[in-house]
């Protein structure tokens, strides 16, 4: 969008084959990601939000330069990361990093803290063990583990699901990237320890100036974390807006059915609530419908939703949205009426 | 004090004092340190806490598959009257999945991978039923149906690898249900799913107990889902009740400090806020409990006697109490 964007994605796109048998001569693909684009400029956090299969994490993958596309590129800083050399790629590695979900996972059980931590600073950068020593403990003090010393000699399985998505955090800023993809960083965790997380996590966004990709499929999340959000559904974005306009007003039906489905915390509400159910699966990305993805669970669907496949575009300024039908004035009319 | 928490009459569970112990190493856990609940029927009630308060040690009290090291060592489980603790293990078996089942949080995890969903909701019914084999498959079918499955002939035959998370856990209900069950308990069982299949789930759990008349047991640490789908909430912490209230007080005027610290981490999507309220600090090394009330080292209003004393129930509404010192009796 803008020139100072630090990723940028072009018409990405990721389809996984399936074997061909005896039995099964024609080939078939997965469309796990099917021509997205998007762009994240420096210091901005872009939510990346959908359904589990909806193509989130392959994206994450790609970003990451993890994985080739099918086609489309990857740029950082403006350069394409699947022309980089192997070694090129090292050198980048250090400036974007991965904060998982599973944080039980994300170590190695038989390392301790210290060892983790102190990993990607020996990989990258040449200090000295003391040096590595005052980093690990001041990273530690940053994502709030205090004091330090009570940590450096434990192992993962020692700490609380809070405290290893903590230095999961403190392993991803350990080399001062200029970039994060968080996928699903919350998810895993109690309501109490998931703002302590994500406050950790704000602040550390803005004081470093981060760009991050934050993955969620839980919408309540992204309001007060991210700047932008872009929704997916079935490999593809189907709207993209700053968080603000997404929330105050949604357009794709989609994006209306995720805001319904989010819990409201209040009983006298939640009970009585008519619900936009959103019935239904994510199609099969093997045997995709023509037209649009998502017009097995539309509640507007039209005939044009049939046959031709909606693009994504401007539906106010700084909102795009894929979808044939929301700009109607009777639609909009509707929507209106139901979020009063 | 005793006697303002006797059940109603029509209390279809009733947990009294229940202690569990883990033994470990380093000494022993009271996972679950004397908590008195209560169900009645028809009624859908929620546990709430964060990881490690004792919701889910309740629950398998409560089953009476407590597995080792870990017991059961006081207090009284009565179901329909009867105290569940002096079942033999062959009487339990007559109890679970046809008068109390229970729904787990990663439904793929109690799934035969080997065998068909059909097979594996038939199981508890030819358990407990003795039918003959139309009988059950019918029974089977329609469970299926009963739980949102559009094509149950179809979907019997599936090995569970070919069930999307959602379908899995509608499975995982259906098992639990296929006996009509007075009693369903789920722990946790919304938690690993999507948004938009978590709010499904929901719903069908609403549905199936307004049309069985069965009751809830719902163990949960979202607030969300307590509010969606809930009557009664026992707030758990440090394997003890702090507060017990219906839904809506709970929701309007918490009492205890740590239920208004929980509600305050509830995120909602109607409003931006700068710094996310949060409750610092984790919860306690169970196996030397905080002296005093559970709480007080992450409770901003501990005073002294807070640190000293237990806090006795306070009664804060109808059948309504927390067990705060500063909560203000009504």
């Amino acid at each position: 969008m803008t020139n100072q964007a630090l990723v940028e994605i072009k018409e990405l796109s990721k389809y996984f084959p399936l074997g061909t048998s005896l039995f099964r001569k024609e080939k078939k693909v997965v469309r796990a990601v099917d021509g997205v684009s998007f762009s994240i400029g420096r210091g901005e956090v872009l939510a990346l939000v959908g359904e589990s299969g909806s193509g989130k994490t392959t994206i994450a993958r790609l970003v990451l330069g993890l994985t080739r596309p099918t086609s489309g590129t990857v740029e950082f800083r403006g350069r394409n990361i699947f022309d980089l050399s192997d070694k090129e790629l090292l050198g980048l590695r250090k400036h974007m990093q991965l904060v998982a979900q599973d944080s039980a996972s994300a170590f190695n059980p038989r390392k301790t803290i210290r060892h983790i931590l102190a990993q990607p600073l020996k990989i990258h950068e040449h200090y000295s063990n003391d040096q590595i020593n005052d980093m690990i403990s001041k990273l530690l003090v940053r994502v709030g583990l205090n004091p330090p010393e009570q940590f450096l000699s434990r192992f993962p399985h020692e700490l609380s699901g809070g405290q290893r998505q903590r230095i999961g955090i403190a392993r991803a800023i350990s080399l001062n990237p200029e970039f994060i993809v968080a996928d699903e960083p919350v998810s895993a965790l109690d309501v109490s320890v998931r703002s302590q997380i994500l406050n950790v996590f704000k602040l550390i966004q803005r004081t470093n100036e981060l760009s991050v990709l934050f993955i969620t499929h839980d919408l309540s999340v992204v309001r007060s974390v991210c700047h932008k959000i872009a929704v997916m559904y079935a490999g593809k974005i189907v709207e993209h807006a700053t968080v603000e306009k997404l929330f105050n007003s949604p357009a794709h039906p989609y994006t209306q059915a995720l805001l319904a489905a989010t819990p409201i915390p209040d009983p006298a509400i939640a009970q009585k609530k008519k619900k936009m159910a959103l019935t239904g699966d994510v199609p099969s990305l093997i045997d995709l419908p023509k037209g649009c993805r998502y017009q097995a669970r539309c509640p507007w669907k039209e005939e044009i939703c049939e046959t031709v496949e909606p693009e994504l575009t401007q539906y106010e300024s700084d909102h795009l949205v894929a979808c044939h039908v929301a700009s109607r004035s009777s639609v909009k009319e509707m929507q209106a009426l139901h979020r009063s | 004090m005793i006697d303002m928490i006797t059940p109603p009459r029509d209390s279809i569970l009733e947990v009294r004092d229940l202690v569990t112990n883990f033994s470990t190493p380093e000494g022993v856990v009271r996972a679950v340190d004397g908590i008195s609940i209560n169900v009645r029927s028809g009624e859908s009630v929620a546990i709430v806490g964060e990881s490690g308060s004792g919701k889910s040690t309740t629950a398998l009290s409560i089953m009476q598959l407590i597995p080792p090291p870990g017991r059961i060592v006081g207090g009284n489980i009565i179901y329909k009257g009867k105290d569940l603790a002096e079942f033999s293990e062959r009487e339990m078996e007559g109890i679970r999945g046809k008068e109390i089942s229970m729904v787990f949080q990663d439904p793929r995890s109690f799934l035969n991978p080997l065998m068909r969903v059909g097979d594996q909701i038939s199981e508890a019914i030819e358990l407990h039923f003795h039918n003959n084999r139309e009988t059950v498959k019918k029974t089977v079918i329609e469970t299926l149906k009963k739980v949102g499955i559009h094509d149950p002939e179809q979907v019997a035959r599936y090995y569970p690898h070919k069930l999307s998370g959602g379908m899995a856990q509608r499975v995982l209900i259906a098992i639990a249900v296929s006996c009509r069950p007075s009693l369903l308990i789920a722990d946790e069982a919304t938690t690993a799913l999507d948004t938009t299949v978590q709010s499904q789930i929901v719903d069908l759990l609403r549905t199936l107990k307004d049309e069985s008349g069965m009751s809830l047991l719902v163990i949960t640490h979202d607030l969300g889902i307590v509010a969606e789908l809930c009557d009664r909430v026992y707030v758990m912490y440090g394997g003890k009740i702090m507060e017990t209230s219906d839904v809506r007080s709970l929701f309007r005027n918490p009492q205890h400090p740590y239920t208004k610290a929980l509600l305050k981490c509830v995120l909602s999507t109607y409003e931006y806020k700068d710094k996310l309220e949060s409750l610092e600090g984790s919860v306690p090394d169970l196996t030397r409990p905080p002296i005093g009330c559970r709480f007080h080292p992450r409770c901003p209003l501990a005073t002294q006697e807070c640190r000293e004393r237990e806090p006795p129930p306070v009664r804060t509404g109808e059948s309504a109490y927390a067990y705060c010192w500063k909560a203000t009796s009504t």
